[in-house]
């Protein structure tokens, strides 16, 4: 007789079911070595054998992060690392044609766009694609990106937010506008931020409309998410942690006359596995390295210190003696959350170095250590399988660690035992995106907008 | 604008049913609302297989609107020609946008992605709005400036990764030369950008630009009749520019063009768009541009009906005016990049020649250690 794992736990979640999605963060760190002509990061057909790596997979989505201004440090061009990538829904376009079954998620940016064109693009890839499309919303409001617009950093911090309430209402109502099977009408909007007259030209797709997907984790972020995203993309995976959040937003979305499981959640996480455990930790180790280099490690502490250490610095030493002196971080440093004063910040690292006997380098693999999962594809299948079970999540955002080679291993040795668990389709459920991640009509037509105009405004956050 | 080829390459408009506002009640192809790409992929590979140099993608029609209870679906014509490039693979790929307004850095990014995902053979052709190709104004009105703007800054952002900015030098850990990586930082009186841009530069450098304002590579012209339409390119050329010449078609079928276009008018009007309009069969159509083809660089035919025009052009049009010498097919081999199809000079780099000029190399830009 077989004992049945998910026999063994109380789970909430005994049969559900675990998606994986393709995410390639901006400015990926590769081995550059692997590949032979440095212009292959940028080609149509490369992300296309990637991607059609992930469908073999069976996965329901490419997820890509948004960049509207390439990083800096100490105010000046990175040459660090690959940097750069096609636009979003030109690529997924492209795409769209190489592909049948999997998803295409973009993080697009409410500030510094006009939901009339958006709704317009986001339509149209959802069209070419028969349904498969989703959009991650993501607002900024800094000046040092607001340099690349013709309005500057026109927006405050408190007002992104209703600017993205408005700027999301606008775009439900042009797609609400034209569906698939009916005659476009025109759509007159005024608001404190957005203003839209327009009719609309492209209609719905089989999936009726595009896929919303969030990424923010503050309560507004959440309260967000739980009247507009289907889709939410977390930090969070450790079992309890992850489990805690997952049904904080599902309460918070049944608060809202959702069923709650219709919102799906995905932490994001790299994915190493190999025939042994050995194996699995040595490739680990190796990608590690290469994203390490001492140049980085230094970059790190500058981008705190903001100034340039290069003649100061022994990574395989202490953190440096005197400063900060700045009194606050800047993104121009190459801090991308720089709320912190960099003076606490450098306290805090030199205690924890201190509590762990730390070198600069020792310190620095522990402040940027991603969640990984490591190991045979059984262990790291029975390790997912147990977090999906649990309602820690819905699925993950796995980042390739190499181009466009980085899904081989996750697709021939994973997905496998995956299936074996009973954990992974074994074929797509169907053509269109909701499909695929078993959801149902736009949320966008199951909470009134009455609802989401009483709201105060949510907090959405870059992916980047 | 180089010396002129001896032949105007041809261009397709593959936009909607057709640049008859009734084309899709009298289409071959049942009429959806919705438009499939599988029809946009198949037209867009018959006019390849064709002959047709260019597929044309437009961003507006004069009666988008509300006026059209019978409204069909679009597609956003660069999304749209992002995945033709999918799908061809000599065909040139040419994609409207609106200027007013627009954000040249949101621009410079889809475009020259597009040209990565065509390899080197998209062509940009800004239209001022959905209501107006040109902006109204001469020289030195708020608008002609806006327009130059955003084409100029399209432009140098498109300069702002050189060729060889990609060093992938994993021993000194640099993937990006200092030297060949730029900021933009455009700043006029409607257009504001920093850069560089997210997407490096385009396989062409710079993409052809086909336009009606000012800062286009190649400008579009239209005429009442051929007469007209001769002068509006001589002039443009005395200018400088290169010439496309936009020219609607409704072609003999086994009924006479005009009865079929009397057909079309009966069912909504089709006011004139300033594109030269030619009404016949093929054979005085063909001689018609024939005699246009030494005024122009390139004729963008629009179909009334795509899925009745088009083959009247490929099975009668294409061939007499090959036979005639105006044009020739493209051959096999290589797909030419627009640019070259075109006649256009390689594209130069702002930054580069400002190197070039400078005695010595420059260090600016912030090297970092």
């Amino acid at each position: 007789m077989t004992i049945d794992p998910r026999r063994d736990h109380d789970y909430a979640r005994p049969d559900a079911r675990i998606h994986l999605n393709l995410f390639q963060p901006f400015g990926p760190v590769y081995e550059w070595s692997r590949t032979p002509r440095p212009q292959d990061y940028y080609e149509f057909e490369k992300y296309a054998e990637l991607v059609a790596t992930a469908e073999r997979g069976l996965f329901s989505a490419v997820f890509l992060g948004e960049s509207l201004r390439l990083r800096e440090h100490l105010g000046a061009l990175n040459d660090i690392a690959i940097t750069g990538r096609p636009d979003a829904l030109t690529l997924f376009a492209y795409l769209a044609a190489r592909t049948s079954h999997i998803g295409f998620v973009a993080t697009l940016n409410t500030t510094y766009s006009e939901p009339a064109e958006l709704a317009r693009r986001l339509a149209t890839i959802d069209l070419l694609t028969g349904g498969r499309a989703g959009w991650n919303v993501v607002t900024t409001h800094n000046a040092w990106t607001g340099e690349n617009f013709r309005r500057g950093g026109y927006l405050a911090a408190a007002d992104r937010y209703r600017r993205a309430e408005e700027y999301v209402a606008a775009v439900q109502e042009l797609w609400d506008a034209f569906p698939a099977d009916g005659v476009p009408r025109p759509v007159e909007r005024h608001g404190a931020f957005v203003d839209v007259e327009a009719v609309p030209s492209v209609p719905g797709s089989p999936q009726g409309q595009t896929v919303y997907f969030q990424a923010g984790d503050s309560a507004e972020g959440r309260d967000f998410a739980a009247r507009r995203a289907e889709g939410v993309f977390t930090h969070r995976i450790e079992h309890d942690d992850a489990v805690a959040f997952t049904a904080d937003l599902r309460r918070r979305a049944r608060a809202y006359g959702r069923p709650g499981d219709d919102l799906k959640v995905f932490p994001g996480a790299a994915v190493v596995v190999a025939e042994t455990e050995a194996a699995a930790r040595d490739k680990a180790r190796h990608f590690r390295d290469v994203f390490l280099t001492d140049r980085r490690i230094r970059q790190v502490v500058e981008s705190v210190w903001g100034r340039d250490l290069s003649d100061e610095l022994d990574v395989d030493g202490a953190l440096p003696a005197e400063g900060p002196s700045v009194a606050e971080q800047t993104v121009a440093n190459g801090v991308v959350n720089s709320a912190d004063d960099p003076r606490r910040k450098a306290a805090e690292w030199r205690a924890l170095a201190e509590q762990r006997g730390f070198t600069v380098r020792e310190l620095v693999e522990h402040l940027t250590s991603t969640r990984e999962f490591v190991g045979t594809p059984s262990a790291v299948a029975d390790e997912l399988a147990h977090l999906v079970r649990s309602d820690a999540f819905d699925g993950l955002n796995v980042t390739p660690q190499s181009f466009p080679d980085g899904l081989d291993d996750v697709v021939d040795l994973l997905v496998p035992a995956l299936q074996e668990r009973g954990v992974y389709p074994d074929a797509y459920a169907g053509t269109t995106l909701r499909e695929n991640l078993g959801l149902p009509e736009s949320v966008g037509h199951r909470v009134p907008e009455l609802a989401l105009l009483g709201a105060v405004g949510a907090a959405v956050e870059g992916a980047a | 604008m180089t010396a002129a080829r001896p032949a105007p390459i041809l261009a397709l408009e593959l936009d909607g049913a057709g640049a008859h506002p009734a084309a899709w009640t009298v289409s071959a192809e049942a009429p959806a609302r919705a438009p499939a790409p599988g029809r946009l992929a198949d037209a867009a590979r018959a006019a390849e297989g064709a002959g047709f140099d260019v597929v044309w993608l437009a961003a507006s029609r004069p009666w988008d609107g509300v006026a059209t209870g019978s409204a069909h679906g679009r597609l956003e014509p660069l999304e749209a020609a992002a995945f033709l490039a999918a799908v061809t693979t000599r065909v040139g790929l040419v994609a409207e946008t609106t200027v007013e307004g627009a954000e040249p850095f949101h621009l410079a990014n889809r475009l020259a992605s597009l040209d990565w995902a065509a390899q080197g053979r998209a062509g940009w052709a800004p239209v001022w709005s959905p209501d107006r190709p040109a902006p109204d104004g001469g020289s030195g009105s708020s608008e002609h400036t806006e327009h130059e703007e955003v084409l100029d800054a399209v432009r140098a952002l498109w300069d702002t990764w050189e060729d060889g900015v990609l060093l992938a030098d994993e021993a000194a850990g640099r993937f990006l030369d200092l030297d060949r990586w730029h900021y933009a930082d455009v700043r006029g009186e409607h257009v504001r950008v920093k850069g560089p841009s997210i997407t490096p530069r385009p396989p062409q450098g710079h993409l052809p630009v086909l336009g009606h304002g000012p800062g286009a590579d190649l400008v579009r012209v239209g005429g009442a009749d051929p007469a007209d339409a001769a002068a509006r390119a001589d002039a443009a050329r005395a200018a400088g520019a290169g010439v496309v010449l936009d020219v609607e078609v409704v072609l003999d079928t086994d009924r006479p063009a005009g009865v079929r276009l009397a057909e079309l008018d009966a069912r909504a009007t089709w006011a004139p768009s300033g594109q030269l309009r030619l009404v016949g069969p093929p054979a005085a159509v063909a001689q018609t541009l024939a005699g246009l083809a030494r005024h122009v660089d390139a004729i963008r035919l629009d179909p009334a009906v795509l899925a009745v025009d088009t083959p009247v052009l490929a099975a009668h049009v294409l061939p007499a005016l090959a036979s005639a010498g105006t044009w020739a097919p493209s051959s096999d081999g290589a797909a030419p990049t627009l640019r070259a199809a075109l006649g256009l000079d390689p594209a130069g780099n702002r930054f580069a020649e400002r190197r070039a000029s400078d005695d010595r190399p420059t260090t600016a830009g912030g090297r970092a250690a």
